[in-house]
């Protein structure tokens, strides 16, 4: 069509997988890794995933061909949460939760400075984006929350899609497979992003952080009933004082864990206060709806933050 | 008329004289309001888009246009062109007479039914389009005969037109004294009197446009479920909408996105039937990068 609209196209379509050189921030005596580039207004992605989930081992790489194109206009930020990665373990046992993943991510944002951001997290990410708004709201300026499972009322349907994944868990076959199962086309796992995997879960950290969670008993005996209980509380203040910032819910409607009939119940709750709250929904698109679409997906997030970077969301 | 809008332009649309306005450069948006011909409280028109139109333009060639026997476009010349079939005939007439190549279509309620229809039937007319809070092309009923009789005003006066607006509609800002005053002085045309005689007085709308639109939407249904659209699309809806139910924006989502991979949904919160008078920036910004991005390799 018209040529006026090419050069955009090629600058949202999905960019080099290079995120240039990792940075180190000491974040309360935890070392967290992440990335930054580009300039404009600060967007901070947060991966899915927990510390030591035997399923998956999601990086901040996992946002590459989003953060590379985003940098172009704004400047970006991915972070590896805490446990997750190669940033630290949590210190202390009673740290492997969703709370302390949060407050992790909150000192980070303090650490790095000049907020207010643009928080973007996917899947558990999303969780803890949307509870990071509501908890730290003088570091948010707008909230993008990407197929949040972990945040939608209902039960969760990774269990019954990942029952009968190979073994051993996050061996490479293992983590190609969960991949593929997680997309909606299984071609779109690239080899790079299972190495990356790989070479998390050989880490000595990460055998200590899967460890703890699994045969230790951490998973069940605190981190989901202490995410049960933070999950319902973030609920209720859904409904009693609602975001406090433009919110942006993005979802693969084709996405087998996640589902989109969960997600419907979600909606509802964010929709009951805060005007400035819009949905997206993207076809084609699995769990991994930023990279099965990746120009729509840069299109939309573009749009949204730069139609909120200019005001004060805290007047 | 001398109430008609500086902004007016005029075309000739197989015999009927039709009122369009064309604002800005980039690629064709068209934008196409809802209603039907004979309106009996709120009279559709071009003039629905008012807040939508300066911004758009702003990055794109905004073209919007009267329906066949609404707003300022002239009534059917023949019989069976009382029917939205007649005006889906008259907005690719339209299209062809004006000749600016495929257009991105953005379709309100009935009119988002004629861009769905328009993009099936003629696709060389279409670059992409956009559904806006249209029960009309989902499954299921609206809510405007409920309206209609809750409505305590007399049909056809300003006190019944904002009471039908503000029944539509989530907030009231954009309720706007100008909306009321064109509104009105499109009820009191002879046109729409002609119309409304039409319609009610002779019973068209029963015996053509209702009879033809039930069986035509049943096509409509089962070749969307079928088929699909061979173009992007995107079906928008505010989210309180209390006539086309945000559900229904899921049931048409789920039937065109089976068969076109560049299916998006957006919904705004806080919005009612007319989202896009509602939620005009959020509106504006959602349909370029939407219409920017139609394309779009992965």
């Amino acid at each position: 069509m018209a040529t006026d609209s090419d050069e955009d196209a090629i600058a949202f379509a999905p960019a080099s997988p290079d995120m240039g050189v990792e940075k180190w921030i000491d974040v309360d005596g935890i070392r967290t890794r992440y990335f930054e580039a580009g300039r404009g207004e600060r967007i901070a992605f947060f991966h899915g995933g927990n510390t030591g989930s035997n399923d998956d081992a999601v990086t901040a790489q996992c946002w590459d061909i989003n953060f590379t194109a985003l940098a172009k206009f704004h400047h970006v930020f991915a972070i590896d949460k805490l446990g997750q990665g190669y940033t630290d373990n949590p210190k202390s046992d009673k740290d492997y939760t969703m709370h302390a993943a949060v407050q992790h991510a909150a000192a980070t944002l303090d650490a790095l400075g000049q907020a207010p951001y643009h928080i973007v997290g996917h899947s558990r990410g999303g969780y803890l984006v949307v509870r990071l708004a509501l908890e730290r709201p003088d570091l948010v300026k707008s909230c993008i929350c990407v197929s949040s499972g972990t945040l939608s009322p209902g039960t969760p349907r990774n269990r019954l899609v990942f029952a009968d994944a190979p073994v051993p868990k996050l061996s490479r076959q293992s983590l190609r497979w969960i991949y593929e199962r997680y997309s909606y086309d299984p071609k779109i796992v690239k080899e790079y992003l299972v190495d990356d995997g790989v070479a998390v879960s050989q880490t000595e950290k990460r055998r200590t952080a899967v460890r703890k969670m699994n045969r230790e008993g951490l998973l069940h005996k605190l981190f989901f009933p202490e995410l049960a209980r933070q999950r319902a509380e973030t609920y209720r203040w859904l409904l009693e004082r609602g975001m406090p910032c433009p919110t942006l819910i993005i979802w693969g409607f084709n996405d087998p864990t996640a589902d989109f009939e969960n997600g419907k119940r979600l909606i509802e709750m964010f929709m009951h206060k805060q005007p400035k709250t819009e949905i997206r929904i993207l076809n084609r698109a699995g769990h991994f709806v930023y990279r099965e679409q990746p120009a729509a997906f840069n299109r939309a997030l573009h749009s949204f933050v730069t139609a909120h970077s200019r005001m004060n969301v805290h007047q | 008329m001398s109430f008609v809008p500086a902004d007016s332009k005029w075309i000739d649309v197989d015999g009927g004289k039709t009122r369009y306005i064309d604002q800005g450069q980039g690629q064709p948006i068209v934008l196409v309001h809802g209603g039907t011909m004979g309106d009996l409280n709120a009279a559709s028109s071009l003039d629905d888009w008012r807040p939508n139109i300066d911004g758009l333009s702003k990055s794109h060639r905004v073209i919007a246009l009267d329906r066949l026997g609404q707003g300022f476009t002239a009534n059917p010349l023949r019989t069976q062109d009382w029917s939205l079939r007649g005006s889906i005939n008259h907005l690719k007439a339209f299209l062809k007479t004006l000749d600016v190549g495929p257009c991105h279509l953005v379709g309100h309620s009935e009119g988002g039914y004629a861009v769905c229809r328009t993009a099936i039937e003629s696709p060389a007319l279409v670059a992409s389009c956009v559904i806006v809070d249209s029960y009309t092309t989902a499954t299921g009923s609206g809510r405007d005969e409920f309206f209609a009789a809750l409505n305590p005003h007399p049909t056809g006066t300003r006190a019944a037109a904002q009471t039908q607006y503000e029944l539509y509609s989530c907030t009231k800002e954009h309720i706007s004294s100008e909306w009321l005053d064109i509104n009105e002085a499109l009820l009191s045309s002879e046109q729409n009197r002609a119309a409304r005689q039409t319609m009610d007085g002779d019973g068209l709308r029963s015996t053509i446009y209702q009879n033809d639109l039930l069986l035509d939407r049943d096509q409509l249904l089962s070749q969307l479920a079928a088929r699909g659209i061979a173009r992007p699309i995107m079906v928008m809806w505010g989210y309180d909408d209390p006539v086309a139910s945000v559900d229904q924006s899921y049931q048409l989502y789920r039937m065109v996105a089976q068969h076109q991979q560049r299916s998006h949904l957006h919904i705004f919160n806080q919005a009612g039937h007319y989202s896009f008078r509602e939620r005009p920036a959020e509106f504006g910004r959602v349909i370029s990068e939407f219409v920017d991005g139609a394309f779009d390799g992965n």
